[in-house]
């Protein structure tokens, strides 16, 4: 986080708000954007859909202000809840049509043809896998253990930062290693 | 850990990527961008015309959530208006012809508006209490 941002956002009235929501800073919406980008995966929606709902449940006040919040870490935090919700619904909802394929499938083998999921397209977000199997090859081909621990770490459930505490780097360590995952990070 | 990844394993390294976005500064953002091959200036530029189009949005649905609020609360004002639709006109012209002068509304062509839009007007201008007093 920038440390130029310090406007807290309790106390702004509504058209505050909107105003200062559409003056944030070009590298404040490209952080923005990357974050919702990577948070969308396997949610059904694509960052700008997080995004927009994020900034009606800012402007409609569902989602209160924290005090110290700057607008920036309040969206962040927003967008994470957005994002978190729409996942349940999205792998709930592809259990759902999984079980309905194997319905399918078992009536495609008694002779009935089998019908294609109108939600294959939402599957094609779920190459996560493909993509952090990628990011870890690329450091275990390096040698690159800390970051391979780290990566490991983050896979249990942890932030980059605990991964690291975990492993009892220093946090210049933790920031070369983050600096080292988010340069190759940009393909994802 | 192998170099395999259960879904749920890879969804929470995303994840914890996704959060590391937070900490970038300006340069390593714009880094990030430039790496690749995207252009931050153009696609902030882009979003800056989505966030307009959401706060927009916005605006006008609160606007008209307070414009139906409204004109349920003057259609449910215990003011009683004349029955027949002439004397509701008639009552109309009496309002306008003698109220005072920051009324816009008293330079209107009466003749021109519906019966339904003579019956919103008198409920508004019962709601600001520009009404002559009921006998």
């Amino acid at each position: 986080m920038p440390p130029d941002e310090p406007t807290p956002i309790s106390q702004m009235r509504h058209a505050e708000l909107c105003r200062a929501i559409t003056e944030l800073s070009v590298e404040a919406r490209g952080r923005l954007l990357r974050f919702a980008e990577q948070r969308s995966y396997a949610t059904g929606c694509s960052a700008l859909d997080l995004f927009q709902e994020a900034v009606r449940l800012m402007l409609d006040g569902s989602r209160r202000a924290w005090k110290a919040q700057t607008l920036e870490r309040d969206l962040f935090s927003i967008l994470k809840s957005v994002a978190f919700h729409r996942r349940a619904k999205f792998l709930d909802r592809r259990k759902r049509e999984r079980r309905f394929a194997e319905r399918e499938q078992e009536e495609a083998e008694t002779g009935k043809p089998r019908t294609i999921s109108p939600h294959d397209t939402l599957e094609r977000q779920l190459d996560a896998r493909k993509r952090v199997e990628g990011l870890k090859a690329h450091f275990e081909d390096k040698d690159d253990t800390e970051a391979t621990l780290v990566i490991d770490g983050m896979a249990e459930g942890n932030s980059m930062r605990e991964a690291a505490d975990s492993l009892g780097l220093t946090p210049k360590q933790y920031d070369a290693v983050r600096k080292r995952l988010n340069r190759y990070r940009s393909p994802i | 850990m192998t170099g395999k990844f259960r879904e749920e394993e890879a969804l929470n390294i995303l994840d914890a990527l996704a959060d590391s976005v937070e900490e970038l500064g300006d340069e390593e953002i714009a880094d990030e961008f430039q790496r690749a091959g995207r252009d931050l200036n153009a696609e902030a530029a882009a979003m800056q015309q989505a966030l307009l189009g959401f706060v927009t949005d916005h605006q006008k649905q609160v606007l008209r959530q307070e414009h139906s609020k409204s004109r349920e609360r003057l259609m449910n004002s215990s003011f009683r208006l004349p029955q027949a639709p002439i004397e509701r006109r008639t009552l109309l012209a009496k309002t306008l012809r003698d109220a005072p002068p920051d009324l816009t509304a008293q330079f209107r062509n009466l003749d021109g508006i519906s019966d339904d839009e003579v019956t919103e007007q008198l409920m508004e201008l019962a709601a600001l209490g520009c009404l002559p007093e009921e006998p």
